[in-house]
């Protein structure tokens, strides 16, 4: 009977999600369903239905998980976003890297980090990117190909760089400290611009070296770009460095960010009441999926769901190195259809128990740098899914704004490799743990640390 | 692929009838109230977290209250704009297969989920919410007030959205609207 209910359930939802209805509505609404057939099950009361509510009250005003940080970070994206400064950091780093081939990609990439606060959150962000990347590529000589696949990459970049939305949820799952979150983080993702640089560079062939401004586009601006860095890595370092909550450094950066955009006599009503409403929607957006979350997890809960799941799972019979591969396999696929926000706060959850009997801490060092390490590997597959054609959401945000002649096959073409670097990478990272454990082992004394 | 987006354009009737302008006067007073709920928790959330940092230096003695204000702002601003942010077809959405449905199709799928989901669940936790806010007494801080407040109200707010698009879409089905709401539509009032 509970495999049947857990079947039930995970079927309810799918049929529900696939409908195209909104998900965070489809997530309570099986939820609900659940909790009746848990009722009918007599494995709870129909007056227990209140302590759904609560237990979501409760979740939503814990102080403890800071998620008023949430709604503060998009803020500071939705600021950033409007003051312009993508298209001047694209424009003073493709400057800067005069002589460099490939360097208005390389250029792309970079930008994609700056907006990290909320990539994948404001998907306007990507559509910023690509706004400003696309001419200067085609126009240097770059292939759709490139340009598209640079475009995308960039997109799906900034969503595990600190200060990424994304890092807080990954952080509040696996119950890391978000310091450590951001630093294992570090390492990686600068590898993989590494990787993806040495990739342009290699194939690019179009002369875009020689300097030369067009036409219309920007003059670098130095100080725009420093105090539009300084704000996003104040957010980290002040974290890290243990003077500032999540939440204060995010209003910080907002302050900081309002700052540049007054300095750039681009502040206006229009643009704060832009940011402010968008800010609102996003987040109820954000919110709304972490009520769906709570109230399905509790009755999939209620029906003993994660443990037919982890029956299943363990029944197979699998060695640790393949549980990991087939959770993370499980993570990739689910990348192409859903967002983080319901990767982490739905289904991670229901595989919570498999992923807490794996035991990696001889092939890492601890128990806590080995949680450091599967997190960084889910936030990588993740970052690796949204990037892969045919479902990728980065490649649609590319090709929303993209000029005529970039199709989405020249996209997707173009995306191909990136994906094989960034699995070059995720197999680098499992084999070689220190590439995610040294940053923070060395900057937080891990070993310190416990779960 | 998910679908963040709120498409431009406006929404334009062949012939108004009075439900669609009842709606459309209800669609206005959440987008007013919406504004208002906006403004008065996204800029305080922000101002209170760098008074947390200056209450360090200056010591003012707000530190202890601001996490919890700025908690219960953040409940308001999620339970209060649920709806607004459906109006604006800001929530997300799974269109692998949705978006080559026809218009048709994608009315009725949103009509049975307002129905059969988004009502029922506007009702549960309109329910609770009042039963919630019943239960705050007179000592209890105001923006534990505040948040009570919108666990009742935001519901409401919520239901009423279902309810605007419910009305659009058997308007739309019958031919007497022009479009699936909210797929193609972006709040006129919206910014």
């Amino acid at each position: 009977m509970i495999e049947i209910v857990t079947v039930g359930m995970l079927l309810v939802m799918a049929g529900g999600v696939f409908s195209g209805f909104p998900v965070a509505l489809v997530l309570t609404g099986s939820g609900i369903l659940g909790f009746f057939a848990a009722v009918m099950m007599g494995l709870t009361d129909f007056q227990h239905l209140g302590l759904f509510y609560l237990r979501l009250r409760g979740t939503l005003t814990n102080e403890g998980i800071q998620f008023t940080s949430v709604p503060l970070l998009i803020l500071l994206g939705m600021v950033l976003n409007g003051s312009g400064i993508a298209s001047t950091i694209f424009h003073t780093l493709g400057h800067m890297l005069r002589g460099v081939r490939g360097r208005y990609a390389i250029a792309t990439l970079l930008v994609g980090l700056i907006l990290a606060p909320a990539a994948g959150v404001i998907g306007a962000s990507v559509i910023t990117v690509a706004l400003v990347a696309y001419h200067p590529m085609l126009n240097a000589g770059y292939s759709p190909r490139t340009a598209g696949g640079a475009v995308a990459a960039s997109g799906a970049l900034g969503v595990i760089f600190p200060p990424a939305i994304m890092l807080f949820f990954i952080a509040t799952f696996f119950r890391l400290r978000l310091s450590v979150v951001y630093m294992s983080m570090i390492v990686p993702v600068l590898l993989l611009v590494v990787m993806f640089s040495v990739y342009f560079i290699c194939t690019i062939s179009a002369k875009d070296s020689e300097g030369s401004v067009a036409e219309g586009t920007e003059k670098p601006q130095y100080f725009s770009m420093i105090i539009a860095l300084a704000v996003i890595a104040s957010i980290p370092w002040s974290i890290v460095s243990g003077i500032a909550t999540l939440s204060e450094a995010a209003g910080v950066g907002v302050f900081g960010a309002l700052f540049l955009v007054a300095v750039r006599g681009q502040l206006s009503l229009t643009m704060l009441h832009n940011a402010v409403m968008q800010t609102g929607t996003l987040t109820a957006m954000v919110f709304f999926i972490v009520v769906g979350a709570t109230v399905f997890s509790l009755s999939f809960h209620l029906v003993g769901g994660p443990g037919v799941l982890f029956d299943w799972i363990t029944g197979f019979d699998l060695n640790r190195w393949e549980t990991l591969g087939l959770l993370l396999g499980l993570v990739f696929i689910l990348g192409f259809v859903f967002d983080w926000m319901e990767i982490l706060l739905v289904f991670l959850p229901i595989f919570l128990p498999v992923f807490q009997q794996l035991d990696f801490v001889d092939h890492v060092g601890s128990a806590y740098a080995a949680t450091v390490w599967l997190g960084a590997l889910v936030a990588l597959t993740l970052q690796s899914s949204f990037l892969t054609p045919p479902f990728g959401y980065a490649l649609f945000f590319a090709k929303m704004t993209a000029p005529a002649s970039v199709s989405l096959a020249d996209i997707y073409r173009g995306a191909i490799p990136l994906v094989l670097l960034e699995i070059v990478l995720l197999v680098l990272v499992v084999v070689f743990p220190a590439l995610v454990i040294w940053l923070p082992q060395m900057s937080l004394n891990l070993a310190q640390l416990a779960l | 692929m998910k679908n963040h987006k709120n498409q431009a354009g406006r929404v334009e009737t062949r012939s108004v009838g009075r439900g669609i302008r009842a709606v459309g006067v209800l669609e206005r007073v959440i987008n007013s109230i919406s504004v208002i709920v906006a403004w008065a928790t996204v800029v305080p959330i922000a101002l209170f977290s760098i008074l947390q940092i200056l209450d360090r230096k200056l010591k003012l003695g707000v530190s202890s209250v601001l996490p919890d204000m700025s908690t219960s702002l953040l409940f308001v601003m999620i339970f209060m704009l649920f709806g607004f942010t459906y109006l604006r077809d800001g929530h997300v959405r799974v269109d692998v297969f949705h978006r080559h449905w026809s218009s048709r199709t994608q009315a009725k799928i949103e009509l049975i989920g307002c129905l059969l989901i988004l009502l029922p669940l506007s009702a549960v936790l309109g329910f609770y919410g009042w039963e919630g806010l019943m239960r705050t007494t007179k000592f209890a801080d105001a923006d534990v007030w505040l948040a009570r407040s919108a666990g009742m109200f935001g519901p409401i707010l919520l239901g009423l959205s279902g309810v605007v698009v419910i009305v659009r879409n058997i308007s739309f089905l019958r031919g007497t609207y022009d479009l699936v709401t909210p797929l193609e539509q972006t709040g006129s009032t919206a910014p």
